[in-house]
C-alpha cells in the first residue's frame, strides 16, 4: 500500500500496534489468550501473497498458545 | 482455540493452503474481491485436490457476485473434491462491490440469499425470483453424484455490527469477526454470544471467528521499522497509486489493497467523518491491519 506523503505523520507506530496484529511472538500469544479467554474458538490471520514464510512465522506464535 | 489463514486470493493460492495444511493450520478463507484477486472458487477448487485435512472457506462469498443456485452449485463441486471440509461464509460485500462504485449488499437481501443457497443444498425445490419472475428451481439430479450434497457445508457470517449479529444468530450460523484491536473484539464477541443465546444457540457450539492480519516481530524491532525491497503488485493499480499525486516520493507499506478500500468507507461513514486526514487513518489503518507491514521509503511506482 502506498502511502502519500502527508499519510506519513499517521501511519505510526503507535496505529500499528493498536490496531494490528504485530508484534513479539510472546505479545502476540498473550493477545491471542486473551481472545480465546473473551469467546473466540478460531484465529484466522492474513498471510499475504508472495510472503509464504508468514505461515511458518505464525505457526510458531500459535506453537505457544 | 485453533487456526487458519486468510488469503487476498490468487490462482495459486493452493500452494499456501498445502504448506498451511503441512504446518498444522485448520482452514483457510479465501477473499471474494473479483476486481483485486484472482476467483475464489478456482483457487478453492485447486487447494481441494491439493489438500486432505484443512477446511477450506469462502471468506467470504459476496451474495451479489454470482447467483444463488450458482453459488450452492459452486459449493457443492467443492464439497465433492474436499468432502466435509468446505464453509460459505458470507457477507455484504464492502471491498468487491466498493471496487465496482457500489454500496454492500443490504442485511434482509444477504438473508434471502443464504436461504437459498442453504436449501437447495439441502436438496429443497425453493422459490427464487429472477428476472422480475419467481420460479421453483431445485438441483435436478443430485444423485448422480457429480456434486456433494450430503456433507454438510457450515454457514459462517462475517458481521461487524449488531444487526448483522443478530442476522448471524438468527440463522444459528458461525461469526467472523474482522479486528486488530483485542478490546473492540472483546466487545464484539460478548454481543455476538449475548444474540446466539437470544436466539437459542449455545455460543460454544459455533465457531467465533477473529479474522485478522499482522506480523511476528523480532525482539527489539520497531513497529514501523521493518524494510523490504520494492515489490510489483496489484497494489500498484490502487486508487492510491492511479492518481497523479501518489507519484510523488512516499512510503511503500506492503500490505494488501483490498481492506483500506472497506475502511474507507466503511469507518468513515460509521464515524461520520468525511475529512482527508480521517480518510488516510482508515485507510492506512485498514491497509496494514490486513497484512504484514514492512515500510520503506522510496519513489511510488509509475503506473
Amino acid at each position: 500500500m502506498f502511502l502519500r506523503p502527508e499519510e506519513h505523520e499517521v501511519c505510526t507506530a503507535d496505529l500499528i500496534r493498536t490496531l494490528t496484529f504485530t508484534a513479539t511472538r510472546p505479545e502476540l500469544q498473550d493477545r491471542i489468550r486473551e481472545l480465546g479467554a473473551a469467546g473466540y474458538n478460531h484465529f484466522a490471520v492474513h498471510i499475504r501473497h508472495g510472503h509464504p514464510e508468514m505461515l511458518e512465522e505464525w505457526a510458531e506464535v500459535f506453537a505457544g498458545v | 482455540m485453533d487456526f487458519g489463514i486468510n488469503l487476498a486470493t490468487a490462482a495459486d493460492s493452493w500452494k499456501v493452503v498445502k504448506r498451511a495444511e503441512e504446518l498444522g493450520y485448520g482452514r483457510a478463507w479465501f477473499f471474494d474481491t473479483q476486481m483485486l484477486n484472482a476467483d475464489m472458487f478456482v483457487a478453492m477448487g485447486a487447494a481441494a485436490v491439493q489438500t486432505s485435512r484443512i477446511r477450506l472457506a469462502t471468506g467470504v462469498l459476496i451474495p451479489s457476485n454470482r447467483l444463488a443456485p450458482v453459488a450452492a452449485s459452486a459449493l457443492a463441486s467443492l464439497n465433492a473434491l474436499a468432502p466435509g471440509r468446505i464453509d460459505f461464509s458470507i457477507s455484504t460485500g464492502f471491498t468487491a462491490r466498493r471496487t465496482m462504485g457500489l454500496g454492500p449488499v443490504k442485511l434482509d437481501d444477504m438473508k434471502a440469499y443464504i436461504q437459498i443457497v442453504q436449501r437447495l443444498l439441502a436438496r429443497e425445490t425453493v422459490e427464487w425470483t429472477f428476472e422480475g419472475k419467481r420460479r421453483k428451481i431445485r438441483f435436478l439430479n443430485p444423485e448422480l453424484d457429480v456434486f456433494n450434497v450430503t456433507d454438510p457445508i457450515p454457514l459462517h457470517v462475517s458481521a461487524l455490527g449488531p444487526r448483522g449479529r443478530r442476522l448471524t444468530a438468527e440463522l444459528g450460523a458461525g461469526w467472523l469477526y474482522a479486528t486488530g484491536h483485542v478490546g473492540a473484539a472483546t466487545a464484539a464477541v460478548a454481543d455476538m454470544q449475548a444474540a446466539w443465546r437470544s436466539a437459542g444457540v449455545e455460543p460454544a457450539d459455533r465457531v467465533a471467528t477473529a479474522f485478522t492480519g499482522g506480523c511476528v516481530l523480532k525482539a527489539g524491532e520497531a513497529f514501523d521499522a521493518r524494510a523490504s525491497a520494492p515489490r510489483p503488485g496489484p497494489t500498484r493499480r490502487s486508487r492510491s497509486t492511479t492518481s497523479s499525486r501518489s507519484r510523488s516520493s512516499g512510503t511503500w507499506v506492503e500490505a494488501c489493497p483490498e481492506s483500506w478500500l472497506r475502511c474507507s468507507s466503511a469507518t468513515a461513514r460509521s464515524t461520520g467523518s468525511t475529512s482527508r486526514r480521517m480518510r488516510a487513518i482508515c485507510r492506512i489503518t485498514a491497509g496494514i491491519s490486513c497484512s504484514c507491514v514492512r515500510k520503506s521509503t522510496r519513489s511510488a511506482p509509475r503506473t
